[in-house]
C-alpha cells in the first residue's frame, strides 16, 4: 500500500502529467503518420528523456507507445491507409464506414474502444502479470508453429470477396516472407545479390506499399479515367463517444482485449497479429458476419480495442521477466536501460513504488491518448475534406519520409513503390491486400518455428500434435476451417435453391 | 536557422579553430560535419553506444557528428554503404564482429582490409546461460549429459557472432550441441526461461534480467569478467579457451591519411573521459577497453584468425 501512496506522489507531479500527455500527443501524431511506428516513436523521443529522471521520461515514452497504437486507427477509418501494422483491421470496415458517411462515428468507436480496451489491458497488467507470464513462456516452437498455422485459417475472414482470392494472395504473402537468409542455416534465397534483402523483405515497406501507395495510385487512376470519387456529406453529429453501442457489444470487446493482452505477452509473437485474431473472432461470434468488411461497428471495435490491450500485454514480460514482448517495448527497455533502471523480477522487488508508478502511468497515457483523440475528432473529420490533389502528394510524401527514416534505405523505397503496384493490382481484381501482409507476418514465424522444433525434437513430428497449447490452437484451426468450409457450402446450396425458385 | 543556432555554430567554430591551434596541431580535421554510420536501426547495442558517444565526440572534435542509422542485412547495407565514401575521415561506422561473420557467411563483397581501423572503445563478452529446467547449473554436468543426447542451445540470429561462439563454446567444451537460431536476443532469452531450450550464449545485457527471481536463468561461463556479472567465472577460469569478445568501435574505408587517423584518436581519448560517456557505459554493461594503433591491428587479425575460419563452418553445414 504505501508503495502505492509513494508511485501516487512520484505520478502527481505536474510535469510528470504534462510529459504523459506531450508524449501521448507526439506518439499520437507519429501513429497517424503512415510509416512511422510506435517502436519509431518511442526511439526518436529517448535521446529527449535524458536526464528527465525515471518516472518522468518513462511517463513520456508509455505515452508515445500508447499514442502510436491508436493514432494508427486515424489514417485507417479515413483514408484506407493503416498508420501501423497493427491498424490494418481497422481499415476492413472503418473505411467503409467513413464512406457511407460514417466518419464521425467511426472514428468515435475507434478511439473509445481503444481507450477500453488499454486500460482493461493495463488492469490485466497490474492484476494478472505473473500467471500471464508464465503462460507466454509456455510458447515454444510447436505452439508458435500452431499460432501461426490457426493465424493463416483468419485469411478466410478478412478476404474481401473470394475466398480463392483471398487465398491466392494470403500464398503469395506466405512466399514473400520466404526471401532472406534461412531461419536455420543462413543460406541466401531469393536475394539477388541484395544485402538489404538479406534478413527478409521489411514489413514496413510491404504495409505502406500495400496499403497507402496503391491508394495513391488508385486516386491517380480513377481521376485521369474520368470517374472523379463521389463526394461524401459526413454527419458530425456523433461525436460523443459511442459508450452504449460499445457495452452491447461487451463480448466482442471482452474477447479481443483478452486475446490482445495475451498474443502481445507473448515473445516472438508480433503485436499485430492479435488484432487479425480478434477480428477473426468478433466476425465468428457474429449473428451477421457477412456485413464484416462492409463497415460494421463490431470489426472496428474487435481491431481497436485488441490493438491497444497488445501495449499493456507486452508490457508484462518486459516488466515480469526483463524480456521484452515485441520490437516497440524492445526499444522502451533500452531507454530504460540508459537511465538505469533495469525491467525484470528485481525492479519489482527493489523499487515497487516505481514498476505503481510506471503502471499509474500507463492507465494516465491511455486517459490521455482518450481525451486528445476525442477532441480531435472534429478536426481529423476535416481531413476528409482536403482536396484528393493536395492530399495524396502529401500521404506519398509521409511514406517515403516513414520508410526511409527507420533504416535508411534507399532499396526499402524501391521496394514501398514496387509493393504499391502490386498492391494497386491485388485490389483490382478482387484479391486484396491483408491476406499479403498477414501472411507475410505468418510466413516467417511458421516457418522459422517448424524447423526450429523439428531440430529441437529430433525430428519428431508427433511433438507438434502432443503438447496441449498447440494441439488445442491445431484443433481450433480445423474446426473453425471446416466451419467455413460447411458454411459456404450451405450459401452456394440456398443460392442454388433461390435460382430454381425464380425459375420456377 | 534561428539567430541562436546559428550563435552557437559560431561560438563551435570559434572553439574549434582555437582548438585546431592546440590539441589537433598536425591537421585541420574536422572542419565540417562528421557522420558516424551505425548499420543497425534505433535502439540496439552499437546505437546505444553511438548515441552516449555522439555529444562527448561533438564537444572534443569541436564539430558537429551526425548519426546515421542505415540498416538491413544485419548490418552488411550500412557497411556497404560506407565503404562508398571517401575515405577521409568523414563517414566513419562502428566495427564489431560482425565484420567477420558478415563476411564469412558470403553475404558481403568487401574484406576486413577494405577498411581502417581507427580504435577499439568498448568490449562485451558473451555469456553461456543455462535454462532452469534442463537440470544443469555448471560445466561439467552440462558436457558429461551433452555426450549422451545433445544439449540444445539457442542465440540471436543465424550465421551472427553470437552463433559463431555457441559453436566455439561446443568446440572447446567437447560438448554434443544442437544450434537453435533466434530471431533475437529476447526471443532466445524468453525460450530458455520456458525450458524449450538447455541454454542460451548471448551478452550478458541480454540475460541480465532474466537470472534474478524464481525459476530464472543461471549463467555459467563468460568469455570475459563483466561487471553486470561479477560472479560468474569466465571459460578461461573453466580451464577452457574461449576468449572472444564483441567490441565496437569506430572504423573508415581504408585509404585514410594518417594525420587524420591521428586527429581521431586524440578526439576519442578526449570524448570517452566524458563522465556521462562513461556511466551510459556502465549503464548499458558494456566494458571500457580503448585500444588504438599497432595493438588494435593485432586484435583485429586476432578475431579474423579465430571468426572467419568458425564462420566458413557455419555457412559450409
Amino acid at each position: 500500500m504505501d508503495n502505492i501512496l509513494e508511485a501516487l506522489t512520484l505520478v502527481a507531479d505536474l510535469r510528470v502529467l504534462l510529459g504523459i500527455c506531450t508524449g501521448t500527443f507526439l506518439g499520437l501524431v507519429m501513429g497517424a503518420l503512415p510509416g512511422l511506428t510506435a517502436a519509431m516513436a518511442i526511439a526518436l523521443l529517448i535521446p529527449l528523456t535524458f536526464g528527465m529522471g525515471p518516472v518522468l521520461g518513462v511517463g513520456m515514452l508509455l505515452g508515445a507507445f500508447c499514442g502510436a497504437i491508436a493514432g494508427g486507427a486515424v489514417p485507417a477509418i479515413l483514408l484506407n491507409i493503416p498508420g501501423t501494422p497493427s491498424s490494418v483491421t481497422t481499415t476492413l470496415d472503418g473505411f467503409p464506414m467513413a464512406r457511407n458517411g460514417e466518419a464521425g462515428k467511426a472514428l468515435g468507436i475507434s478511439i473509445t474502444s481503444s481507450f477500453i480496451g488499454g486500460v482493461i489491458g493495463a488492469l490485466l497488467l497490474i492484476a494478472l502479470s505473473l500467471p500471464i507470464a508464465r503462460f507466454a513462456l509456455e510458447f515454444g516452437p510447436a505452439e508458435f508453429f500452431a499460432l501461426g498455422v490457426f493465424g493463416l485459417v483468419i485469411i478466410a475472414s478478412v478476404s474481401s470477396g473470394s475466398m480463392l482470392r483471398g487465398l491466392v494472395a494470403g500464398l503469395l504473402g506466405l512466399f514473400l516472407a520466404t526471401v532472406g537468409s534461412d531461419p536455420m542455416t543462413g543460406a541466401l534465397r531469393f536475394t539477388g545479390g541484395e544485402p538489404a534483402l538479406i534478413t527478409g523483405i521489411g514489413l514496413l515497406p510491404a504495409l505502406i506499399g500495400l496499403f497507402a501507395v496503391s491508394q495513391v495510385l488508385q486516386d491517380v487512376y480513377s481521376r485521369t479515367g474520368r470517374r472523379a470519387a463521389e463526394a461524401v456529406t459526413q454527419s458530425f453529429d456523433r461525436a460523443r463517444p459511442p459508450f452504449g453501442l460499445i457495452a452491447r457489444a461487451w463480448r466482442v470487446v471482452a474477447s479481443s482485449t483478452i486475446i490482445g493482452v495475451i498474443v502481445g505477452a507473448i515473445p516472438g509473437a508480433g503485436g499485430s497479429i492479435s488484432s487479425f485474431i480478434s477480428y477473426d473472432q468478433a466476425r465468428r461470434m457474429s449473428r451477421t458476419p457477412e456485413k464484416f468488411g462492409t463497415g460494421a461497428p463490431e470489426g472496428l471495435i474487435a481491431s481497436e480495442s485488441s490493438n491497444n490491450a497488445t501495449a499493456g500485454g507486452a508490457l508484462i514480460p518486459m516488466l515480469t521477466l526483463g524480456v521484452p514482448g515485441e520490437v516497440a517495448t524492445a526499444v522502451l527497455m533500452g531507454g530504460l536501460t540508459i537511465q538505469g533502471v533495469r525491467p525484470g523480477p528485481a525492479l519489482f522487488d527493489q523499487q515497487a513504488s516505481l514498476v505503481y508508478a510506471i503502471f499509474l502511468a500507463f492507465i494516465l497515457a491511455n486517459c490521455a491518448m482518450f481525451l486528445i483523440q476525442l477532441f480531435g475528432i472534429r478536426l481529423f473529420v476535416r481531413i476528409l475534406g482536403v482536396p484528393t490533389r493536395v492530399m495524396m502528394p502529401l500521404i506519398l510524401m509521409f511514406c517515403v519520409i516513414g520508410v526511409y527514416g527507420v533504416n535508411g534505405s534507399v532499396f526499402e523505397l524501391w521496394l514501398m513503390l514496387g509493393f504499391g503496384v502490386l498492391g494497386f493490382f491485388l485490389n483490382r481484381y478482387g484479391f486484396g491486400t491483408a491476406p499479403v501482409i498477414l501472411g507475410l507476418i505468418l510466413g516467417a514465424l511458421t516457418e522459422s518455428n517448424l524447423r526450429r522444433g523439428m531440430t529441437v525434437f529430433d525430428g519428431d513430428w508427433t511433438a507438434f500434435l502432443l503438447r496441449p497449447i498447440s494441439a488445442t490452437l491445431l484443433l481450433l484451426a480445423v474446426l473453425f476451417l471446416s466451419a467455413i468450409l460447411w458454411q459456404n457450402h450451405k450459401f452456394r446450396q440456398n443460392d442454388k435453391k433461390a435460382e430454381e425458385a425464380s425459375q420456377r | 536557422m534561428s539567430v541562436k543556432k546559428m550563435f552557437s555554430f559560431g561560438a563551435i567554430a570559434l572553439i574549434a579553430s582555437t582548438c585546431a591551434g592546440a590539441a589537433l596541431a598536425q591537421s585541420n580535421f574536422p572542419e565540417g560535419t562528421v557522420t558516424i554510420i551505425v548499420p543497425y536501426s534505433a535502439g540496439g547495442g552499437t546505437d546505444n553506444f553511438v548515441r552516449a558517444l555522439e555529444a562527448p565526440l561533438e564537444e572534443a572534435f569541436g564539430t558537429d557528428v551526425a548519426v546515421r542509422n542505415i540498416a538491413g542485412g544485419g548490418g552488411a547495407v550500412g557497411l556497404t554503404q560506407t565503404l562508398a565514401a571517401k575515405p577521409d575521415g568523414y563517414t566513419v561506422t562502428i566495427p564489431n564482429n560482425a565484420f567477420y561473420t558478415l563476411i564469412g557467411m558470403g553475404n558481403v563483397q568487401f574484406a576486413i582490409d577494405d577498411f581502417d581501423y581507427i580504435a577499439r572503445i568498448v568490449t562485451e563478452p558473451y555469456v553461456l546461460t543455462l535454462s532452469p529446467k534442463s537440470g544443469h547449473s555448471d560445466l561439467a554436468s552440462l558436457v558429461a549429459a551433452s555426450q549422451e543426447k545433445p544439449v540444445t542451445l539457442g542465440f540471436a540470429g543465424v550465421g551472427s557472432s553470437s552463433h559463431i561462439l555457441t559453436l566455439a563454446i561446443a568446440e572447446a567444451l567437447g560438448a554434443q550441441v544442437k544450434f537453435v537460431p533466434y530471431a533475437g536476443g529476447s526471443e532466445a532469452t524468453a525460450a530458455a526461461l520456458g525450458g524449450h531450450i538447455d541454454g542460451v550464449v548471448l551478452s550478458p545485457s541480454d540475460v541480465v534480467s532474466a537470472i534474478e527471481g524464481d525459476g530464472s536463468l543461471v549463467p555459467v561461463a563468460t568469455t570475459s569478467k563483466t561487471s553486470l556479472l561479477p560472479d560468474v567465472p569466465t571459460f578461461a577460469d573453466e580451464g577452457f579457451e574461449v576468449t572472444t569478445d564483441q567490441w565496437r568501435g569506430i572504423a573508415a574505408p581504408a585509404g585514410v591519411p594518417a594525420e587524420v587517423i591521428t586527429a581521431w584518436e586524440e578526439a576519442l581519448k578526449r570524448a570517452v573521459r566524458d563522465e556521462g560517456f562513461q556511466t551510459a557505459a556502465k549503464n548499458l554493461g558494456v566494458e571500457f577497453a580503448p585500444l588504438y594503433g599497432a595493438e588494435l591491428q593485432e586484435f583485429v587479425k586476432t578475431g579474423e584468425e579465430v571468426l572467419l575460419p568458425l564462420t566458413r563452418e557455419v555457412a559450409g553445414r
